[in-house]
This record gives C-alpha cells, sequence and structure tokens, in this order.
C-alpha cells in the first residue's frame, strides 16, 4: 500500500519535469531573439522613362497618357508609400514648356529579397487634350524625382 | 507485479536528486584539497550554472536586403562542482523542437542552426565549487532563412543541460 502511493507521486513528478515549467539545477534558459526590419529600395536609381511619343496637335482627339513600372523591393508584407519629391508638373524643351500631371498607383506589398522579383507601382503621366492641341513643336521631357517610404 | 515499484521508486530517488540544488554543494565537502577528479567512487557531484552569468542569442536588427550569413553567440556560466570534473553542456532544439524563431504576434518563423557548446579557451574541467567558467555556443541565421521574412522581432527559448 505504502509502496503504491510512491509510485503516484513518482509519475507526478516526472510530468512536471517533463513540462519544461520548472528547471533542474543543471538546466538554464537561453532567449533567441531576432528583429527583422522593415525597409524599402528602389531597384534602380533611374527608372524606365514614360513615352509619349510623337504627338500631332492637328489631329490628336484624346489626352496623351504613358506609363511605366515604379519597381522597387521591400521586406515582404511591407507596404510602401511612394511620394513626388520634384517634377511632374510641366514639360520642357528648355525654353517652351506644356503642362502635364504624373500619379502614381497604389503601392504593391514587398516580397522580400531572395530573389530577382520585384513589387511595384504604375507612374502615369498624361498630357491633356487641349494641351496637346496647342503646343509648340518640340522635344519636351521632364523629370520626376521619387521617394519611398517605409 | 510487485517487482515493478521498486524500480519506480529508485527513479523517484534520483530525480528527487536532481531538484535538490545543495546537495553538490554539500556534497563538495569530500575533496577540498584537490584539484584533481573527484576520487571517491560515488557519483560525480552535479554541476550547475550561474544565474546571472547567462547572455540571450541575440542576433540583433536585420535588414533583410543585407543577405550576409548572421551570427549570434550567447554565453552560459557553468561550474560549482567538483574542480577538475568534466562538465558536458547541452542545448536542446528550442520551443518548437526544431531551432525556429516565431513572430510576435503572428506565426512566421525563422531558422536557425547552433553549434555544439564549448569551453575555449579552456577545458570543460570544472573550476571548483563556488567557481564558474563561460561557454559559449554560436547561432547563425542562413541569408534564405531572413530575407524573405516579415518585418518584426522573432523568439524562441532554449534549454542549456550540464551534466553530470
Amino acid at each position: 500500500m505504502t509502496t503504491h502511493h510512491l509510485a503516484r507521486a513518482m509519475t507526478a513528478a516526472v510530468l512536471f519535469a517533463t513540462s519544461g515549467s520548472v528547471l533542474a539545477a543543471g538546466n538554464t534558459t537561453v532567449q533567441v531573439t531576432a528583429t527583422i526590419s522593415a525597409v524599402c529600395q528602389f531597384k534602380a536609381a533611374t527608372m524606365a522613362a514614360i513615352p509619349l511619343g510623337t504627338i500631332d496637335p492637328s489631329t490628336v482627339s484624346a489626352a496623351v497618357t504613358g506609363t511605366s513600372d515604379i519597381t522597387y523591393k521591400c521586406t515582404t508584407g511591407t507596404v510602401p508609400t511612394v511620394t513626388i519629391g520634384s517634377g511632374g508638373t510641366t514639360l520642357t524643351d528648355g525654353t517652351k514648356t506644356i503642362p502635364y500631371t504624373f500619379s502614381l498607383g497604389s503601392a504593391a506589398a514587398g516580397t522580400g529579397f531572395s530573389t530577382a522579383g520585384s513589387a511595384k507601382v504604375v507612374g502615369t503621366a498624361s498630357v491633356a487634350l487641349t494641351d496637346a492641341q496647342d503646343a509648340q513643336a518640340g522635344s519636351y521631357s521632364d523629370t520626376v524625382t521619387l521617394s519611398i517610404n517605409y | 507485479m510487485t517487482s515493478a515499484f521498486p524500480c519506480i521508486s529508485v527513479a523517484a530517488l534520483a530525480l528527487l536528486a536532481a531538484f535538490n540544488p545543495p546537495a553538490h554543494s554539500q556534497g563538495a565537502g569530500g575533496p577540498p584539497g584537490g584539484g584533481g577528479p573527484p576520487g571517491g567512487g560515488g557519483t560525480p557531484a552535479g554541476c550547475a550554472f550561474d544565474s546571472t552569468g547567462t547572455t540571450g542569442l541575440n542576433f540583433g536588427t536585420i535588414d533583410p536586403s543585407a543577405g550576409g550569413f548572421v551570427t549570434a553567440t550567447a554565453t552560459v556560466r557553468v561550474g560549482d562542482c567538483p574542480s577538475g570534473q568534466t562538465m558536458v553542456v547541452t542545448v536542446d532544439n528550442g520551443q518548437r523542437m526544431n531551432r525556429t524563431m516565431i513572430r510576435d504576434g503572428g506565426t512566421e518563423l525563422i531558422a536557425y542552426s547552433l553549434t555544439t557548446p564549448s569551453f575555449s579557451p579552456g577545458t570543460a574541467a570544472g573550476p571548483g565549487v563556488g567557481a564558474y567558467k563561460p561557454a559559449t555556443f554560436t547561432g547563425t541565421l542562413q541569408p534564405n532563412a531572413y530575407m524573405d521574412a516579415v518585418a518584426g522581432t522573432y523568439r524562441d527559448v532554449l534549454i542549456v543541460t550540464v551534466t553530470p
């Protein structure tokens, strides 16, 4: 009878030890930690130009629009905010100008850095119909500076 | 039938001994003069960790675009057993049994690997009762383990054991 009780007490003690909530004198715990930063970076310092083509003011019948992918990498799941720093309002040939608009679509979440793939936001440039119709002859361009924040 | 109980009770005594830290301190009265291993022929006294001497395995803040191997070193201080006692320090596989850290508030995992703890420089010989020496082990993150990880803090807990 006494032996039987001892056996029961023993079983309880073994379960307690296996739970890992109490450490014997010969044990200690070591915490393991790592913090992954949210980071984003453009894939290139200069993105592909947005082509607006050659416009014939006498025949153009709608706003002239072009798009380009602005590519970047971000920490997986991190959605960046891409903002326009400068430019995006006026095309110029050095002297003459054409007003235009530059806009950005919604930015995709990052997919990490282990592969060559990238996320993107679409940049759109648009010259209004009346501005295209009244433009003077010339070769016009603009530079838009973007920043990526996260 | 009855023979099963004596076996269990022997195990119970061994377990109680393991839970009783002062046991090895008293046993130290045995070979005080020595420097050599305990020659008594009995069960060697258990070694223990210095509760204030443990440092975590902290990989720090990692830029996932960096792409290199990331290493960190943890230190435990172990001893408090007869001088010369060979100490063997082992590390378990962590809370998920597979050496992974889990993201706070999430389910994503980052795998890591560990080296076997060592006393280098130095030997595994116990420094004596009441004295401790550091054992270190290094963790490594492979680039692919973290380059696509979701931002956040990841954690695991290792149990380090010294025998005897």
